[in-house]
């Protein structure tokens, strides 16, 4: 609070001089970018020689040694692919922080592209859904009521058409999105303007456009994270059924998308300069609901944990065995403390909100928490043998499986891939939203008001 | 688009004060109306009592019957005072501020009334406070903790704690503009109730802070509140029906659902019956159905996982007890109606804006997703008990009794009988939160337009 | 002189292959337990008590059916369901494997009755009643239950306690065979053998062994005390060997 009042509030800068300074940074390239870029393109060259060594030895026909990589899709899915899922949600209820976020979430829209790659090899990988627990209640018409018959293409082709919409709607949303600013900067190089005229028909466009995009690609991030935790996780243990889970994903899903852009922001902010744009309150206003995102980590998984605890029955024993408290518990200890209890800790603080390095502490912490969260719960079912699959429940916990040079190269090179991708297209429109920012810029004023200045913040229908 | 409305303060106080101060003929109708059916209500309960739980329909196996059903559905309307009034007030909304009271209000006396659901329903009834009071009065044996029914009482009364001193907190400052309004022994009453409140910075902040910290403190009571009934059910293997991981968060967000839109009814009704249609505006009902769509597409997405992880198992038990509370008589009627009022009539309907800002409509739709849900909550428990395990013998049916029907008839009398009570004692609009709003609201012109606009502190 | 009594474990075989569905086991307990009788209006309330009662399933089609019968009682859980919900501690697990419940606790949630994946409690919906010839043929040894609690089967824990002070005054340990529960000693085919597992002189060692074992509903880890012997369907044998 501001205490003997003093009161301090960040200057306003004009549109014209906020545009001129971002079109003459857009122009320029330091040497650290491309010192990053070389990095990241390497660890991505080396992971995907860890995919080719992996295919060359161990083949698609078994799933354990594919576990880890299993994991890699389900991080990026969770941190990159759900980062614009933050800047569909806060435009949508008009929370006037989200503007310098913005185009760094959609900025992550271009990393799905990545995760659609790596997705496909995975389907040869997972069994058909027939006869099977799965979500699609197929049967070869022995016996099992209420099952469908065979469906065609379950799951893959659902799963894969989900994500096809999803890179579409992210991507599309990038290019809809920075269309204006990339006028802006042509204009500023003296190169032709293409076809954005900034006419009110052509904003009305771009309007319908964000919201049918962002839409889309709200339903199909959580449809297919949903999907995939079911099939690609749930599915292949015996015995574990659990309708939270994919919720829980979703949730996991939105607490990695917004700790993914607020580390984001902070790094940008940082090496890139941009104190002037993004303020603390960037930090302090998406830190409330990171701390909400962590509560609801904890109340998800731990909804699963009671239900499965107090039950007791064999079969429940055995998938907390498997997930939770057996092979892989130190990932799942991992997971719980840097998913709920690190940030909690920290973020419970107003001090610490009120922070720029407090929120993306906490976020950072859950980038890394996430991931163990993920290989936990991958690399533990994926290592089911296969003739289990149908049993009603495990014969015994699998042993745990850890993860060889192959499996670490994929990871990092997996996660590399996604920076890089990220980082390559940050050149190709502005980093902080021109139009956002724009008519933020406009829409705040500070005015007297009795014996103090206060800001005035309009918000439009 | 949100017109600025600024009435004069005094106008404000007598407008909001008059039902107080002075209660008009039909207020005491209405009141020995509900007055009559709670004391048929009690008469009932005394009477179960004195006979027997036996006057009820409930049987083997089916225990639990719609006393527990109303019980479930008193404490998602619970739901709904903290769900506006904390949320709202952290991220700062201001189309909050005439419904954060009422809200508030109606969780405390639902949250009251539930509470005394359960007690009713038990078969000793007396014994329940003696035995199940989480104190050893030497006879060397404690609760048990680990029973779901020990953990309930535990979150309801911290949360009717947490919730009706949130109510006092934001109620003191319009304490005091009724003392000042009042004379004699009544302003004597609403001195003490202000506790000497002069609105002072000092007074004011710590008043700001205290709901603050309330609201950040109640949010995960609230949640915790619903999910422990939840696992009321979702604890049990013999049920196969309940034991589900989902429950938790499912019942949470039923209950926002339906909290939310008793608000939206209740809200509606406050404007009717006072005539307070300068500060129930369209705009706000509007933002409530705004919100009511995302929560309900929520609920929806969750209930989708629900039904379909039973199929999931691919257990004939499952599918069979599923096929009956979607397809079988006397459930497929209920299973029916439930869907369709819940979701399927309101909500496309709420993606018009004409509906939204239309009060008639929104008043019916509001009431339709209540009883969709109360449905919801029978369809859960009922059906899964009365084809509780694989054992076809023990499978049975049920019918409520006229005398569970009156009790939960007197349940619903007795919320809306406490609420017109607090309507006659206190305001059910916040004064000086109508006051703050008017006072923050402000415009910016952007050339020919007009945007509305609220001063911030930073 | 017996200082410390031995450790017991009471458990339960039924032989469903013995069972003829004639129900004296049920009338048995009937009396002994001081059950009230289950008129025409309890029926139609589904609110009847038979503490064990014998279940009837048909199996196969129309016209090959057949009659298969299944003793239902309390199978007195080692994990028991029933007992982490009571919130009075009314219904707990006594250290002889029994699942017992205190009357006096009970303030009839009805929770436990839920959570039975046996159907195995009851719940007294009024005040017992007998007819007035009944009144003094009550059993002394059992409490009457008054309205509003749960009551469920005992493993005859009266019969259980009378032999061991017996016993005690005896100066041995509780043998085998020198008690039965009520449903055991009425049943006339000796489907029930009920006996203490810890005792290896006990019969019931015998119906353990069996290979035709099996416990109801057992992959939900309950661990019942009851142990069933299937069916021995000697007609479905001679078709397959027929066939």
């Amino acid at each position: 609070m501001h205490r003997n009042g003093h009161r301090h509030i960040p200057p306003v800068a004009t549109v014209h001089e906020f545009t001129e300074d971002m079109v003459s940074r857009h122009a320029a390239t330091g040497p650290r970018y491309r010192r990053a870029m070389l990095i990241l393109g390497a660890l991505f060259l080396l992971g995907v020689a860890g995919f080719v060594a992996r295919a060359l030895q161990d083949g698609f026909d078994d799933r354990l040694p594919w576990g880890y990589f299993a994991a890699t899709v389900a991080y990026l899915m969770t941190t990159a692919g759900t980062a614009p899922l933050i800047v569909i949600g806060m435009r949508a209820v008009k929370a006037h922080w989200h503007r310098p976020l913005a185009r760094i979430g959609e900025l992550y829209g271009a990393s799905t592209v990545l995760i659609l790659a790596m997705f496909i090899p995975l389907l040869f990988l997972i069994p058909s859904a027939v006869n099977r627990r799965t979500l699609y209640f197929q049967s070869d018409g022995t016996g099992v009521p209420g099952t469908l018959g065979r469906i065609p293409g379950a799951p893959q082709v659902y799963d894969l058409v989900l994500l096809a919409a999803l890179v579409a709607a992210g991507v599309g949303l990038l290019w809809v999105s920075s269309r204006a600013d990339r006028a802006v900067v042509r204009d500023h190089k003296g190169q032709s303007p293409g076809n954005w005229r900034g006419l009110l028909r052509q904003w009305k466009v771009h309007k319908v456009g964000l919201g049918l995009l962002g839409a889309t690609y709200f339903l199909a991030a959580i449809g297919f994270i949903s999907l995939y935790s079911i099939d690609f996780s749930m599915a292949l243990v015996p015995g574990w059924r659990d309708a939270i889970y994919p919720a829980f994903q979703s949730i996991s899903g939105l607490q990695g998308g917004l700790a993914t852009v607020l580390v984001t922001m902070y790094l940008l902010r940082k090496y890139g300069h941009f104190e002037q744009y993004i303020h603390m309150e960037h930090f302090w206003a998406p830190s409330k609901i990171l701390l909400a995102l962590c509560l609801l980590w904890f109340y998800f998984g731990w909804s699963t944990l009671i239900i499965y605890w107090y039950g007791r029955q064999p079969v429940e024993r055995d998938v907390l065995q498997l997930l939770m408290f057996g092979p892989y518990e130190w990932f799942f200890y991992g997971a719980f403390l840097l998913c709920f209890v690190a940030p909690f800790t920290t973020l419970l603080w107003n001090s610490v909100r009120k922070s720029t390095t407090g929120p993306a502490l906490a976020a950072a912490f859950i980038l890394v928490g996430n991931l163990f969260d993920k290989l936990r719960l991958y690399a533990g079912s994926w290592s089911v043998p296969n003739e289990q699959i149908n049993f009603h429940g495990l014969e015994g916990v699998p042993l745990v499986h850890y993860p060889d040079l192959l499996d670490v190269l994929m990871v990092v090179g997996g996660i590399s891939g996604a920076l890089f991708l990220f980082l390559w297209m940050a050149r190709r429109t502005p980093v902080i939203s021109l139009w956002e920012m724009s008519e933020g810029l406009r829409l705040r004023v500070v005015r007297p008001f009795l014996r103090t200045r206060l800001t005035v913040i309009g918000k439009s229908e | 688009m949100q017109q600025r409305v600024v009435l004069p303060q005094p106008q404000v106080n007598a407008e909001l004060l008059k039902n107080a101060l002075r209660a008009p003929l039909w207020y005491w109708g209405i009141m020995a109306f509900l007055g009559a059916i709670v004391v048929a209500g009690s008469v009932a309960v005394g009477f179960l009592m004195n006979k027997g739980f036996g006057l009820s329909g409930t049987n083997r196996p089916v225990m639990w019957g719609i006393l527990i059903v109303d019980f479930v559905f008193w404490i998602g309307i619970s739901h709904a005072g903290v769900m506006l009034s904390a949320i709202l007030r952290l991220s700062k909304a201001e189309w909050r501020r005439p419904a954060t009271r009422a809200a508030e209000v109606l969780t405390v006396f639902s949250l009251m009334i539930a509470a005394l659901h359960p007690v009713v329903h038990a078969g000793r009834p007396w014994r329940i406070i003696y035995w199940s009071f989480p104190y050893d009065f030497s006879r060397g044996l404690w609760v048990n903790i680990r029973s779901p029914l020990i953990w309930d009482p535990s979150a309801i009364f911290t949360y009717l704690t947490g919730s009706a001193l949130f109510v006092i907190v934001a109620l003191i400052p319009d304490m005091a503009v009724i003392r000042d309004h009042t004379t004699g022994l009544k302003q004597k009453v609403y001195r003490a109730l202000a506790m000497g409140w002069r609105g002072t910075p000092r007074q004011w902040k710590l008043q700001i802070v205290a709901g603050f910290l309330l609201s950040a403190l109640l949010l995960p009571v609230f949640v915790s509140v619903h999910s422990i009934v939840s696992w009321d059910f979702a604890v049990m293997i013999g049920v196969e029906g309940y034991h589900v991981t989902i429950f938790a968060p499912y019942f949470v967000i039923g209950a926002v659902h339906s909290g939310v839109s008793a608000v939206v009814t209740m809200m509606i009704l406050m404007k009717w019956m006072f005539g307070w249609g300068s500060y129930i505006r369209e705009e706000h009902v509007e933002s409530l159905a705004k919100l009511l769509i995302v929560i309900g597409t929520t609920w929806l997405y969750f209930f989708f996982v629900e039904f379909s992880f039973a199929l999931y198992s691919m257990e004939s038990q499952e599918i069979a007890l599923r096929e009956m509370q979607a397809f079988t008589w006397p459930y497929w009627p209920l299973a029916l109606t439930f869907i369709l009022f819940s979701y399927i009539i309101p909500i496309p309907l709420w993606l018009f804006r004409k509906v939204r800002r239309n009060f008639k409509i929104m008043f019916w739709t509001s009431l339709l997703v209540n009883i969709g849900m109360w449905l919801e909550r029978f369809l859960i428990i009922v059906p899964s008990l009365a084809r509780k395990q694989v054992w076809p013998f023990d499978w049975s049916t049920y019918h409520p009794s006229a005398i569970e029907v009156l009790i939960v008839v007197t349940a619903y009398a007795l919320v809306f009988l406490l609420l017109m009570t607090f309507a006659k004692l206190f305001p059910l609009i916040p004064l000086f939160d109508i006051k703050e709003g008017q006072t923050l609201s402000d415009d910016i012109v952007i050339g020919k337009r007009r945007v509305p606009a609220l001063r911030v502190e930073e | 002189m017996v200082s410390t009594p031995r450790e017991r474990k009471w458990q339960m075989v039924v032989d469903v292959d013995r069972c003829t569905g004639c129900q004296a086991c049920v009338v048995a307990c009937q009396a002994e337990n001081n059950i009230p009788f289950n008129s025409e209006s309890h029926f139609k309330q589904g609110r009847t008590f038979s503490w064990i009662r014998i279940e009837r399933y048909w199996e196969g089609e129309f016209p090959d059916v057949k009659a298969r019968f299944l003793p239902f009682l309390c199978q007195h859980c080692d994990n028991a369901p029933c007992e982490p919900v009571c919130p009075v501690f009314a219904t707990y697990h006594n250290n002889e494997g029994l699942n017992v419940q205190v009357y006096n606790r009970c303030v009839g949630t009805r929770f436990c009755q839920n959570n039975c994946p046996y159907h195995a409690r009851f719940f007294n919906y009024w005040e017992p009643v007998w007819p007035v010839q009944m009144r003094n043929s009550l059993n002394p040894d059992v409490t009457v239950r008054g309205r509003g609690i749960m009551e469920k089967c005992t493993f005859c824990v009266q019969r259980i306690r009378r032999a061991e002070l017996d016993a005690k005054r005896q100066e041995r340990e509780v043998r085998d065979g020198d008690f039965q529960p009520a449903c055991a000693q009425a049943c006339p085919t000796s489907a029930l053998v009920f006996g203490d597992v810890k005792d290896p002189q006990s019969r019931i060692h015998e119906g353990l062994a069996n290979k035709r074992r099996f416990r109801l509903r057992e992959e939900l880890g309950t661990e019942p005390n009851v142990v069933y012997l299937s069916k021995v369907d000697s007609e479905a044998k001679e078709a397959a060997g027929h066939a």
